[in-house]
């Protein structure tokens, strides 16, 4: 019984842990600098002058 | 990306800044851009900022205190994207 409570235990850490890692509306978003095709952007510096879209795609020459 | 582009003075209206983020190199990137007139920048990941923000294939909106406002999973989808721009204003 103790053996299966701790199975129980692990996998629901497991499973909240995965979860944690999202990043949810209302979360502050992870600032970076990285490099562009216009050089080097801050994340911070850009939503200084008003809100950011930051699109993830998959890869260029690609339809969508 | 392109659809970004062709809607992009729409965005740019309610002062929004469009990125682009893929893993391709920086080269890729201003070859695309090029080709389909991207004007808006593309960051070239090393997966870093996948690892940071989760997903692929996903759209941010991020405020001026850098909170997250809204995302998107999937194919970026400019009407629902400029509706809550505007409710940002």
């Amino acid at each position: 019984m103790k053996k299966i409570l701790l199975l129980v235990v692990l996998l629901l850490m497991v499973f909240t842990s995965g979860q944690a890692f999202a990043l949810r509306v209302g979360d502050t978003a992870p600032d970076f600098k990285a490099e562009s095709t216009h050089g080097p952007v801050v994340l911070s510096d850009l939503t200084r002058t008003g809100p950011v879209v930051l699109a993830f795609y998959i890869a260029d020459f690609t339809k969508v | 990306m392109q659809a970004f582009q062709r809607d992009l003075p729409r965005f740019e209206k309610l002062n929004a800044q469009v990125l682009g983020i893929s893993g391709d190199d920086l080269q890729t990137h201003r070859e695309f851009s090029e080709k389909f007139d991207i004007s808006f920048p593309l960051i070239a990941d090393d997966g870093a900022l996948k690892d940071d923000y989760g997903k692929e294939r996903i759209t941010y909106i991020i405020d001026q205190s850098g909170i997250i406002r809204f995302i998107q999973e999937g194919v970026p989808d400019n009407e629902v994207l400029l509706k809550e721009l505007k409710k940002l204003q």
